[in-house]
């Protein structure tokens, strides 16, 4: 459905951006694709993300990640290219990408281990400002930034952790961390790598009740194994394959898919 | 609460620090040995901005150093009799010369823009061998004249003291008000990961590349202030040797804490006067004790102090 529209407003002339705002569609890849050596990591993949919960899922190796890194500019693709409302971001650095309001976490715990758990919240809420050049003036004269990094680490959870250094938090909560800090750049669009892998049972049941609170101010795109988790959390889900999307739809319709049983999820 | 407390007790310590430095060259074996270590002190600080603070290990700040103390003394001896114009033509060719060493180097990471940073200052310190007519070769630059300071007479060694005095402390002050800025703040941040600063909006190159030339600038200060010292600029002052005496200061003393670099450089520089009158392996004896830091007692002298608090 979603491709018929695109296409109609192609052939007809309007412009991608009318598209996207009227569609809801904050975020779209059109044929994207990137090559490692020989390994096709990425094969002409078709994405559009809108409000809500998009899961992507795919066993290991399928290219999830190699996708994130290509929408936050950590790596560039071979050909085609990503549209975050209505402009090309492809070929940008992450940082302009991060500017423009798209934020991501990592699969592999991302922080900065010897800084205290406010102080890496609160460079990230500085990262919005000019200020940040500013070599003369005290990091404490910020106040509203201040303000918010405690809110942010109260909306995540670790409002008592805050003079804690980051690298002794404990595993569960450096996830946590990592998801604040992309929170405090104060994104309108989230993007998160496995944010429960290697999480015990009961903080997993955190970071998803933070998840759902974040995805009802933001659309959240989120790589995850656990099926179960996937399937009550999203609102769209797109399986990866060996770089190629196998499958797309709201959770009942891909849970349902023949090819999908078959390809992914009968080899769990 | 805590905070008026750790206020309190850095007044305490800013105060006594700053008592000692009055004191210094009156207990000092010479006057000029109290000048150099302030100028040693503050070449180890403004490095420390760029290895502790940046996480850039330059092999390279000799040219910093090197070319402020020939901008300087070149001014002084061939041009005009004028100590702060001296000491600002230093500045401007030290921070000119970290501008163009930085923008070539800073895309490298690790031992590549260590490797980039030590050929560049190779560079100016060949150039600086050969053009004899200019810098005086091999011999150094010879007869570098310390001119009245309006009021001041800068010729008394204790009177340079404290007009070293003066300058260094201001531009410790400043460095320290640079690393607790939000600049400094995020330099942090990108030391510890790269990617995650990255990901959060920071174009980590440009802040690396500001880092290194804020250095550069305050480490062609203490080159200056070297040329007026010594009347005179060793062409050693360029050579690699005086990057890697730098980096020893920073790390003995701990890198990443201003005040630990201070320490280091107190210490390197009292003892290699002490150990120059047995020995002249000094070099022998820094890489001993560079060792003995890296290998002993992680954190340098700060983290000693630490550690038995
Ligand atoms: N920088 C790289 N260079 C070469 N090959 C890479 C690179 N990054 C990823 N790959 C390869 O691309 C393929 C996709 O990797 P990717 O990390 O995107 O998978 P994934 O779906 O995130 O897997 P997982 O579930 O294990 O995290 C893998 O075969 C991987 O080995
Ligand atoms: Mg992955």
């Amino acid at each position: 459905m979603a491709t018929a529209i695109d296409q109609k407003h192609c052939h007809s002339g309007v412009t991608v951006t009318h598209a996207i705002s009227h569609d809801d569609v904050i975020l779209s890849t059109e044929n994207l694709t990137k090559h490692f050596g020989a390994l096709t990591a990425i094969n002409g993949v078709n994405l559009r993300i809108g409000p809500g919960v998009h899961s992507i899922i795919g066993p290991n190796g399928a290219g999830k990640t190699t996708l994130f890194n290509l929408l936050t500019g950590f790596l560039a693709p071979d050909s085609g290219h990503v549209s975050y409302r209505g402009e090309r971001i492809s070929g940008l650095p992450p940082y302009a990408i991060s500017q423009r309001g798209v934020a991501r976490s990592f699969q592999i715990t991302s922080i900065f281990a010897e800084l205290s758990v406010f102080e890496n919240v609160r460079v990230a809420v500085q990262s919005r400002l000019k200020a940040s050049y500013n070599f003369l003036i005290s990091h404490r004269s910020l106040k509203d930034v201040e303000r918010k990094t405690a809110e942010i680490l109260s909306r995540v959870g670790l409002e008592n952790w805050a003079d804690t250094t980051a690298k002794n938090l404990p595993y569960g909560l450096q996830r946590c961390l990592d998801i604040g800090i992309s929170l405090a750049t104060d994104p309108s669009l989230v993007l998160l790598d496995e944010p429960t892998s290697g999480v015990s049972r009961e903080d997993t049941t955190n970071i998803l009740q933070l998840i759902a609170a974040i995805s009802r101010r933001l659309p959240v795109v989120l790589i995850e194994h656990n099926i179960d988790i996937v399937l009550s959390i999203s609102d769209m889900i797109t399986v990866l394959y060996q770089g190629v999307v196998l499958a797309e739809g709201p959770p009942a319709q891909v849970r349902d898919d023949e090819r999908v049983q078959e390809a992914y999820l009968g080899g769990y | 609460m805590t905070e008026n407390t750790s206020s309190r007790s850095r007044a305490i310590l800013i105060g006594a620090l700053l008592a000692m430095a009055v004191l210094f060259p009156h207990i000092a074996p010479y006057q000029a040995l109290a000048s150099e270590v302030l100028i040693f002190a503050l070449f180890a600080v403004s490095y420390d901005l760029v290895l502790g603070y940046a996480g850039m290990l330059s092999f390279g700040h000799a040219a910093f150093f090197g070319l402020g103390a020939y901008g300087t003394g070149i001014f002084l001896v061939k041009m005009y009799p004028s100590v702060p114009l001296g000491l600002l033509t230093g500045l401007a060719v030290s921070t000119l010369a970290a501008l163009f060493v930085g923008y070539a180097s800073i895309r490298r990471r690790g031992i590549y823009f260590t490797m980039v940073t030590l050929a560049f200052a190779q560079m100016f310190y060949f150039i600086a061998f050969k053009w004899t007519g200019l810098t005086g070769g091999d011999d150094g630059l010879q007869g570098v004249p310390r001119p009245q300071l309006g009021p001041l007479d800068l010729g008394p060694e204790i009177n340079l003291y404290y007009f070293v005095l003066v300058l260094v402390a201001v531009s410790v002050a400043l460095i320290f008000r640079v690393v607790n800025s939000p600049f400094g703040k995020t330099l942090q941040a990108l030391r510890e990961n790269h990617n995650r600063a990255m990901s959060i909006g920071y174009d980590v190159d440009r802040f690396r590349l500001i880092a290194f030339i804020i250095s550069g600038f305050f480490s062609g200060l203490a080159g200056g202030l070297y040329a007026l010292l010594l009347h005179f600029v060793p062409l050693s002052a360029l050579h690699w040797s005086t990057s890697g005496e730098v980096v020893v200061m920073s790390i003995t003393g701990g890198m990443g804490t201003l005040v630990g670099p201070i320490l280091g450089a107190v210490a390197i520089i009292l003892l290699r006067d002490v150990i120059s009158n047995y020995t002249e392996s000094w070099n022998l004896v820094m890489g001993a004790i560079f060792m003995a830091a890296v290998l002993g007692f992680r954190g340098g002298i700060m983290g000693l102090l630490k550690w038995r608090r």
